[in-house]
């Protein structure tokens, strides 16, 4: 599918800047080329594809199936937490939602975890990076550990340390609008112009680090330094992660090269999902409605559980 | 003079767009419209809805969550 842009990048660096084959302007060159076309060429497709598959799933449905499931809410939620779209920004009023409509408290943490961090543009990248057989790991590692996390906040007595306000506040009947099927595209069409129109630019400089890299950066040397890294590589990738928000899925393309180059496939999972599901600002939004020791216990758990995660994979591949 | 609120429970980068947004088009089309920003999540939870931002136009909740409307579609809710 994508040997036309090969050809394109051949042509470009090697026929009409004359560059030599293998070199490191190059190799630089052309990896940035191919990448920059492949990688938006899948975005536009990825992202398109689970907006339209999400707009059959919107909160206020998952929030109704969720409330009559309860005594398998917490796998539900996350499962429905990779259908269901879903902000940051909304968190305080879904979980709001989800509490009023008796959803158990696990399971809203649950989807909590699932729903930011199968999002969009983290599997168009990973889709169109690592391919499809990573991408449908992650997602279904990423249930996993929305599922554990759910499970044990759970046990932690959560509800002592929310709020009361939420458990007072009424939402009330909920609207489900219908969609047509134009509507659903137009929709989904709209939602690639929003994502790609404010990330567009980190992937493409994500990518020029990549290509710079991927074409300059010795392998010996990516290698050592993960030698170096050893087992505290998992550990504090999820600790980089969570200072960058979920936008900074964009910085997979930074990672490609360093993973032909050495860095092992679960540390650079690990680093994503971290990016995704843990996320500072979250955080300072979710403070409107939990104590701060709550916020630590979820952060603790998914960290963990993400680090568990990231050796399993290491593990395997 | 009518009254525009964009409301959200916390100030996201989506309800930042859709508050400039609206402004400009009040300002552009120099409407006799007052635009707030409104941040509680009560006042999200009042209109029964769980994705923000909301856009309100007089007491009527007009759209709610994400995408934002295209400054069209957001002339024709607000009804310029």
């Amino acid at each position: 599918m994508f040997k036309l842009y090969e050809l394109l990048a051949d042509y470009l660096v090697y026929g009409l800047l004359g560059l030599e084959k293998g070199s490191h302007p190059a190799s630089a060159l052309h990896f940035f080329v191919y990448d920059t076309l492949k990688i938006f060429t899948l975005l536009v497709l990825v992202i398109f594809f689970i907006s339209f598959l999400r707009s059959y799933f919107p909160l206020e449905k998952t929030r109704r199936v969720l409330s009559k499931h309860r005594a398998i809410s917490l796998p539900l939620a996350g499962f429905l937490g990779v259908l269901t779209p879903f902000c940051s920004c909304s968190a305080v009023p879904m979980f709001i939602g989800f509490v009023e409509a008796g959803i158990p408290l696990g399971a809203a943490f649950t989807f909590l975890v699932a729903s930011p961090m199968v999002n969009e543009i983290a599997i168009g990248l990973l889709l169109s990076i690592l391919g499809l057989r990573v991408t449908l790991l992650y997602i279904a590692f990423g249930m996993l550990v929305a599922i554990v996390a759910g499970f044990l906040i759970e046990r932690f007595n959560p509800r002592e340390l929310i709020e009361s306000y939420v458990f007072e506040l009424k939402l009330g009947e909920t609207r489900e609008k219908e969609l047509s099927l134009e509507e659903r595209v137009d929709f989904s069409l709209s939602n690639v112009r929003e994502i790609l129109g404010k990330v567009w630019m980190y992937i493409v400089v994500a990518i020029g680090i990549g290509a710079f890299l991927h074409g300059y950066v010795p392998q010996n040397l990516v290698e050592s330094v993960s030698r170096e890294a050893g087992i505290f590589g998992v550990p504090l990738v999820v600790l980089l992660g969570i200072p960058l928000y979920s936008n900074a899925a964009g910085v997979l393309p930074v990672i490609q090269p360093l993973i032909e180059k050495g860095i092992p496939v679960g540390t650079a999972l690990a680093l994503m999902m971290s990016v995704t599901a843990l996320s500072f600002p979250e955080f300072v939004i979710l403070k409107q409605i939990m104590k701060v020791r709550l916020i630590a216990i979820f952060a603790g758990i998914v960290g963990i559980s993400i680090i568990a995660v990231g050796y399993l994979f290491n593990l395997i591949y | 003079m009518r009254k525009i609120q964009v409301v959200s429970a916390s100030n996201c980068r989506n309800c930042e767009l859709l508050y400039e947004v609206v402004s400009t088009i009040v300002r552009k089309k120099n409407l006799d419209a007052k635009v707030e920003k409104v941040l509680d999540v009560k006042e999200v939870i009042k209109y029964g809805v769980m994705t923000t931002p909301l856009l309100v136009v007089d007491g009527e909740l007009k759209h709610a969550g994400t995408p934002i409307p295209s400054p069209q579609e957001l002339e024709e809710l607000i009804g310029v």
